[in-house]
């Protein structure tokens, strides 16, 4: 698995697939953003638009102060397309060694939430 | 036969669109080329039956766009020619499209339009009853495709309106109003519109049978509002054959994927009902699921899912539909679609590279409009009563037969639905997005053969896959979910005693409309929030 910044660097390796788990490198727990204000939200949304590799990004439903997930919904079906495969994009959010990270569930790729505040979920 | 939300009436046959719904729906079509062929120097060379990988010819274009599109993406265009473009496709079209064998490997270089181009890539095998298989085979522009998929919700009067004859003389009736819409507005105690109304006049203007351009131009003007805020007068005809004149003012409104529901109190337990007219728009994940639960909470016995105006959408939300009816223990560990793509493709999925994985039934919500991971309620049926038509399409259709896959008993009611088994990923190349075929849906028993669609056991129709319950004509005498209204109250009578209809009415009692006759406006949204338009193609 990568860890990646937001300019898609990899910074990192080695990091458990999921949030759950842990790593020889310290313990990942599952966590929250502390605030989804609209400044920390643009964070995120900078982030996510990164790890994409798309400019548009439209959330989808839940409470990342929360849940411990972020979706990130796809490009709308357009009416041309009566069987649609587009599936949301989901990423788990997770504390590692102080630093506030998002885990891609399906490629289990990891970006850091730089400048953006997270709290362990509470057990 | 058309059902529009935004088109064009035409004075006799102006200007429709056998053009436009080629465009749109039907492809280029099969002509052969007659312009000189693009210069060649320099650029690939064509060899019958060798395909370079897409990837080498991919972004290079004769026009380069530069700058970011209206997402903000990037063109990624670099500077390549007509003959490059052509090439990108014929690989394309090779290594992703699902009757690749089919395909006759014609010389790109012939082609100065890849447009043109693309229109002959595509099999002109035909299904059992003589339609073409592939008649899903089109493309766009990309700007006009990203502003569609990117737009708000547009003008109108929350009616969905059906033309079954679009020239003199015209018949244009209400198929069904929104909730809440100014086209539901109770006044003077009744609704502005109700299902059925045959349409007189607008502003003043004979709508069955003024034939002047200009007449038409005021027809369309007022039938499909260019924005909010437009006040238009409607003569209307009841199904009882009152007159009546109304006034609504347009505003921009998205039409709501479950329309309505109801509970039918019968002597054998509560029946319940629900409209359902989308599964494109991510709320219709919510939505569905809110139903779901509502007809839990009522405790039904049995559940009739309306998707006769249904054309499709989001394949997951349908998935989620079947979990909701079938229940865990039907379920689970079943496939709800598997993607059949191409034989080259291997365990493959073509389009991306993955590895093919089938779509299961989903049990939670997925984060379209139901945060991820939660739990959905379901009915745990063993039976389903399904509401069709010719709209009837593709993810619909998924619903069918995937719940058929497990052996969930599924009693459609109603007429034919359209035959699509098969979905594509649209893609872009230098501007235009193209849409090919590249996938079969195949159910938990691996079958996906609808081409032809579904039919009640007792219909008419040779072709279709048969199921059980009853052929029944849409009636328009009735609002949606009326228990007297034909599609609804075969379903209960044969519920009751398994018996239909008799005898069985025509499958559907609707009158063609000449091709050219009407026109579907792109400017005007393409109904994102209800219909596929792959299914209003000429038959």
């Amino acid at each position: 698995m990568e860890l990646k910044r937001a300019s898609s660097a990899i910074i990192g390796a080695g990091l458990a697939a999921i949030a759950a788990c842990q790593t020889a490198g310290g313990a990942q727990r599952p966590a929250v953003l502390a605030s989804s204000d609209p400044e920390t939200m643009a964070k995120v949304k900078a982030v996510l638009s990164d790890a994409l590799g798309t400019a548009r990004i439209e959330l989808g439903a839940g409470d990342p102060t929360q849940t411990p997930s972020i979706t990130v919904l796809p490009r709308p079906p357009s009416a041309y397309e009566g069987m649609s495969t587009a599936m949301p994009t989901t990423f788990d959010i997770v504390l590692s060694g102080g630093r506030c990270l998002l885990l891609r569930r399906d490629t289990a790729a990891a970006y850091e939430l730089r400048g953006v505040a997270c709290r362990p979920l509470p057990r | 036969m058309a059902m529009v939300k935004g088109g064009c009436l035409a004075p006799g046959l102006v200007a429709i669109s056998a053009a436009l719904l080629t465009t749109g729906c039907g492809g280029s079509g099969g002509t052969t080329p007659v312009s000189p062929p693009p210069s060649s120097s320099g650029g690939p060379v064509w060899t019958s039956g060798v395909y370079a990988p897409s990837s080498q010819f991919k972004n290079k274009c004769q026009t380069v766009r530069t700058g970011v599109d209206i997402e903000g993406n990037p063109y990624p265009d670099t500077q390549g020619s007509t003959l490059y473009e052509n090439f990108w496709l014929r690989s394309w079209t090779h290594e992703t499209y699902l009757w690749n064998n089919e395909v006759v490997d014609r010389n790109p270089a012939n082609y100065s339009d890849p447009v043109t181009y693309f229109g002959v890539l595509k099999t002109t095998a035909t299904t059992a009853s003589g339609k073409p298989k592939d008649q899903f085979h089109f493309s766009l522009p990309t700007d006009e495709f990203l502003k569609e998929v990117n737009s708000a919700p547009s003008a109108t009067y929350g009616a969905s309106f059906h033309v079954f004859s679009a020239t003199v003389p015209r018949d244009v009736r209400v198929q069904y109003t929104e909730p809440g819409s100014p086209a539901a507005q109770v006044v003077s105690g009744s609704p502005n519109m109700i299902r059925g109304d045959k349409i007189l006049e607008i502003d003043g203007v004979d709508a069955v049978n003024a034939n002047t351009q200009t007449e038409v131009d005021m027809l369309n003007a007022g039938l499909f509002p260019a924005t909010a805020g437009e006040t238009h007068t409607f003569k209307l005809q009841d199904p009882g054959g009152t007159t009546r004149t109304i006034s609504m003012m347009s505003t921009n409104l998205a039409f709501k994927p479950v329309n309505r529901t109801a509970v039918v109190n019968t002597s054998s337990g509560d029946v319940g009902y629900i409209l359902l007219n989308t599964f494109s728009p991510y709320s219709s994940e919510k939505e569905i699921a809110d139903a779901i639960t509502a007809m839990k909470n009522a405790g039904v016995s049995d559940l009739v899912i309306d998707l006769r105006y249904n054309g499709g959408g989001l394949l997951a939300v349908a998935s989620e539909l079947g979990y909701e009816i079938a229940g865990a223990a039907q379920t689970n560990g079943k496939v709800f679609e598997a993607f059949k793509f191409n034989a080259d493709a291997g365990n493959l999925d073509p389009t991306s590279g993955q590895p093919n994985q089938p779509a299961p039934f989903f049990d939670t919500g997925l984060g379209f409009s139901l945060a991820n991971g939660t739990p959905l309620d379901s009915l745990n049926l063993s039976r389903v009563f399904i509401l069709t038509t010719g709209e009837t399409c593709s993810a619909s259709e998924a619903v069918i037969n995937a719940l058929r896959g497990i052996n969930v008993q599924v009693v459609l009611v109603g007429g034919t639905t359209c035959g699509k088994p098969y979905g594509f990923y649209p893609q872009d190349n230098c501007g235009e997005t193209y849409f090919t075929i590249q996938f079969q849906g195949v159910n938990d028993m691996g079958f996906g053969d609808f081409a032809d669609g579904f039919a009640p056991a007792n219909s008419s129709d040779p072709y279709a896959v048969k199921t059980d319950g009853c052929a029944v004509a849409d009636d328009y005498n009735h609002d949606l979910g009326d228990s007297n209204e034909a599609l609804l109250a075969a379903a209960l009578q044969y519920r009751q005693n398994g018996s239909c209809p008799t005898p069985p009415p025509s499958a559907v009692a609707v009158k063609s409309v000449a091709p050219g006759a009407l026109a579907i406006k792109t400017q005007a949204r393409p109904d994102v929030m209800k219909h596929n338009l792959d299914m209003r193609m000429p038959n």
